[in-house]
């Protein structure tokens, strides 16, 4: 079924390619087609590509770029993982699609770039998973941290949703931010 | 986290209960461990655990064949009891206990709160098979994860194809002289998962999924479950015998696990990855643990400090200090003794411990195999997670990337140099052939399950290929290095229903030539792609081209093999090889300039989703293709036939045990 592709980043979480997935935006409150802007109170996002995330070089290691962003509002293009044991309160961004079963605490196929992607609308809920590429724009946290379910993550985005839904500019925006919160 | 949502089912499992006290209440969840039925070999070590929620304080008592027993822990008439059990709960616990009173007993057990009293009663049966006959110096254990009928028949197909009704050659795991089927239920479900799969076969006992070396209880960390023997356990602390574990998986995972940890959790890594060291017996004094010598796979992640980038650890995943009662009673080490430290350095505590590292297949070649220096323990972890599939590791070795793609997937992953499974057994059996009591090697083929998981069946087939080199060079060992061993190659459950539906009706380049089918979704219309199935007569013989190192060229062939599956989520199939990294084509152009600067394809790829059929998964919510409860085949290799014989005809998960017990102890 294809639709056409939403071409703005939206103020949560925004598909890329809009093939599929329907019911998920849905959960998520991205209607097909509802694209809005980021508001002129948003802060400037920097661009932070999965290449650049290690440093080159035999040894494995952050490179400078990725630490100088940490505590930055970053934007991120990659895939939403699918997990047989699906999270709460996030997803993980990859650089390519990733399948992960139940082993190795349901990780064990993340690459190493992988960005825990943390959306404070949906704590306590899973989110629904989504094809095709996607784009998160939010605050970048680097560093090693134990979550709640016992995984370690060591670098997440936390999702622009609040800021975002102050910067709408139209009804149809806000009625799917609402949904964003309180999904179905 | 899945083992607390395990241990919150009913416990009683068959036991027998009956309220003992006129009471306006009485205690709930009263269950008595090890579970109803349970069968143990002679001497076989195993906790029992009394338990219940109610109101305390509590007490409980227990006898076996009405000769009362002795709590090890569990202090009576008590809100806190043995102080590990969960909120409401009270427990009481003996550990360690073993019989050597072949046939069968019975637990008489109650439990009392401040409301009242229920009775509990199970049985259990010891069994002996020992006997007059020699028995198998080594045990060696090939476990396809997820291979089914299905799993063999296409590795066959694919490797040796077959032409005028037979196949024009036989896997290595075909020319096992002995075939069977098992059964693969868990305690708790008709379908398993790995840990309690892969533990039925290793202590002869039955487990809750997700849960591996341990019986189920309502206990605050998952290491502090109720124990079963593991054979290796049994074997080491008996004859000496050294363990050895093989996976193309982390090597965290349920299957290698299930060996050799004993945790309600088969998902907390970094406690799974210590009690590998610290129950290894390091000292060897052969009082207790696994007698662990290889260790070999994927889990980088979990060796390294959770201060160092790429690591895992975490005080979540990890155990805690066990109960002195369970370190008494099972004879373990202090420094068995577990602690949470998400900051160990564990790859540095293996190579005090006397283990030689290798993280390549580069320097795992290079391990010496004779004189001096040739290690007598081996640890090699050849990836941060799972190691990189059979499909993608030679797209590597043979310098050809995967079509539409950019990139190797190995490179991806960084960890571009990584060993086949056949080049892994070998260098297991070279360590462990040194250890002059024999041992245990339990070899997985992981991946067949994982990326059946995934519906990606030319990935799954490949990795059954993998699985099949390494079942030769088992088979090369036990025929001509050391005759006093015994091979059996089974899976622990069938994953996604594969099946081998036909092949294609025509050529690849016509199948790519097809109009998308995207948006056929209409039950009167049919898929370009469902058309081109061939069934019966039209499935013909397909042939694919084997290169020097084992594997086909490629399998997007003319008339290619097409699979099913039967317990699948949903997906979009077409049919042809999936690449990796995968790039949408509806992708806008401006994203496809900025993925093409990042090294990926700014050309749509043959992706399924742009062009395939949708096809609706059968399991219900579920994103991907799930286990099934199908009996797995059994195949078994000995030089003495009788020690393989055993394993003719269907037989259940847990008789795998009492079977390889026979063959170790003489009496088959």
């Amino acid at each position: 079924m294809k639709m056409r592709a939403l071409t703005i980043s939206l103020f949560l979480l925004t598909p890329l390619v809009a093939c599929s997935g329907r019911d998920a935006r849905q959960a998520l409150g991205l209607e097909q087609g509802a694209a809005t802007t980021h508001g002129s109170s948003a802060p400037p996002a920097t661009v932070l590509a999965f290449s650049e995330i290690i440093a080159k070089g035999p040894e494995l290691r952050l490179s400078a770029r990725t630490q100088a962003l940490a505590g930055r509002h970053v934007r991120m293009r990659g895939f939403m993982a699918r997990l047989e044991l699906p999270i709460k309160g996030g997803f993980y961004l990859t650089p390519q699609p990733v399948d992960c079963d139940e082993g190795g605490g349901g990780t064990a196929d993340l690459p190493l770039e992988s960005v825990f992607v943390i959306s404070r609308a949906l704590q306590d809920r899973e989110v629904p998973h989504l094809r095709g590429p996607v784009e998160v724009t939010g605050t970048f946290e680097v560093g090693s941290r134990a979550e709640p379910d016992g995984r370690t993550t060591a670098l997440r985005i936390v999702l622009d949703a609040t800021l975002d839904a102050a910067s709408s500019k139209t009804d149809e925006v806000a009625v799917a931010n609402t949904r964003a919160r309180d999904p179905k | 986290m899945s083992w607390m949502r395990h241990c919150l089912g009913t416990l009683s499992v068959g036991a027998m209960l009956s309220a003992a006290s006129v009471a306006m209440a009485a205690p709930t969840n009263v269950s008595v461990t090890p579970p109803n039925n349970a069968r143990f070999l002679l001497g076989q070590k195993f906790d029992l655990r009394v338990e219940g929620k109610g109101v305390g304080p509590f007490s409980a008592t227990m006898s076996i064949d009405g000769v009362a027993q002795a709590f090890s822990s569990g202090a009576q008439n008590s809100l806190t009891t043995d102080g590990i059990s969960s909120a409401g709960f009270g427990g009481f616990n003996l550990r360690g206990y073993s019989s050597l009173q072949p046939g069968l007993h019975t637990i008489e057990a109650s439990f009392t709160d401040s409301t009242g009293t229920v009775n509990a009663t199970a049985n259990f049966e010891v069994f002996d098979v020992r006997g007059d006959r020699a028995g198998a110096r080594n045990v060696i254990i090939m476990l396809g994860d997820g291979m089914g009928t299905a799993h063999r028949t296409a590795a066959r197909l694919v490797r040796y194809g077959a032409t005028g009704g037979d196949p024009n050659g036989y896997l290595a795991m075909d020319y096992f002289p002995a075939t069977g089927m098992v059964t693969t239920h868990s305690l708790n479900s008709i379908v398993t998962d790995s840990a309690p799969g892969m533990a039925g076969y290793t202590t002869g006992t039955h487990s809750f999924n997700g849960q591996e070396g341990v019986f189920p209880a309502h206990v605050t960390n998952a290491f502090y479950f109720p124990r079963v023997e593991y054979m290796s356990e049994y074997l080491h602390r008996t004859q000496g015998k050294a363990l050895g574990l093989v996976s193309t998986a982390d090597i965290e995972d349920a299957t290698p696990a299930a060996n050799a940890v004993h945790t309600g959790n088969r998902g907390a890594g970094t406690g799974i990855v210590d009690q590998y060291l610290d129950e290894s017996d390091p000292a060897d004094g052969r009082h207790s643990g696994t007698g662990l010598k290889v260790l070999l796979g994927g889990g980088r992640r979990w060796f390294l400090p959770s201060t160092t980038f790429g690591s895992s650890r975490s005080a979540g995943s990890d155990y805690a200090q066990l109960p002195a009662d369970l370190i008494a009673a099972w004879h373990l080490p202090s420094t068995a003794a577990g602690a949470a430290d998400p900051t160990r350095d564990l790859l540095t505590d293996y190579q005090n411990a006397g283990f030689s590292y290798v993280d390549s297949a580069t320097s795992l070649a290079a391990v010496p195999t004779g004189g001096k220096k040739a290690p007598t323990k081996l640890l090699g972890l050849f990836g941060y997670g799972n190691m990189n599939v059979a499909l993608d590791k030679l797209a590597k070795r043979r310098n050809v990337l995967v079509p539409g793609t950019t990139t190797f997937a190995v490179d991806d992953y960084h960890a571009p140099d990584q060993p086949m499974l056949d080049e892994m057994t070998s260098a297991a059996l070279n360590v462990l052939n040194r250890d002059k009591d024999g041992f245990v090697l339990m070899v997985e083929g992981a991946s067949i399950d994982k990326q059946s998981h995934a519906m990606d069946a030319e990935r799954a087939v490949d990795d059954t290929i993998e699985f099949d080199r390494a079942i030769a060079v088992a088979r090369n060992f036990a025929e001509k290095v050391d005759r006093r061993t015994v091979v059996i190659v089974l899976a622990d459950h069938e994953c996604s229903g594969f099946s081998i539906i036909g092949a294609l009706n025509g050529t690849v380049a016509n199948l790519q030539a097809l109009p998308p089918d995207g948006s056929v979704l209409s039950p009167t219309a049919v898929p370009a792609r469902q058309a081109a199935v061939g069934t019966y007569d039209l499935a013909g013989f397909p042939q694919y081209s084997i290169l020097a190192d084992g594997y086909p060229s490629s399998f997007d062939i003319d008339g290619k093999l097409l699979f099913g599956f039967g317990a699948s989520g949903d997906r979009f199939e077409n049919w042809l090889t999936k690449p990796r990294p995968i790039v949408d084509s509806l992708l806008t152009s401006s994203i496809q300039a900025e993925l093409a600067t990042a090294g990926y394809p700014a050309q749509p790829v043959n992706r399924s989703q742009a062009d395939g059929f949708f096809v609706r998964g059968q399991a219900v919510g579920a994103a991907q293709a799930v286990h099934t409860a199908s009996d797995i085949p059994i195949s078994a290799y000995a030089a003495r036939a009788a020690m393989a014989d055993q394993f003719v005809g269907v037989q259940r998960n847990t008789d795998v045990f009492v079977k390889l017990m026979r063959a170790v102890l003489g009496g088959y």
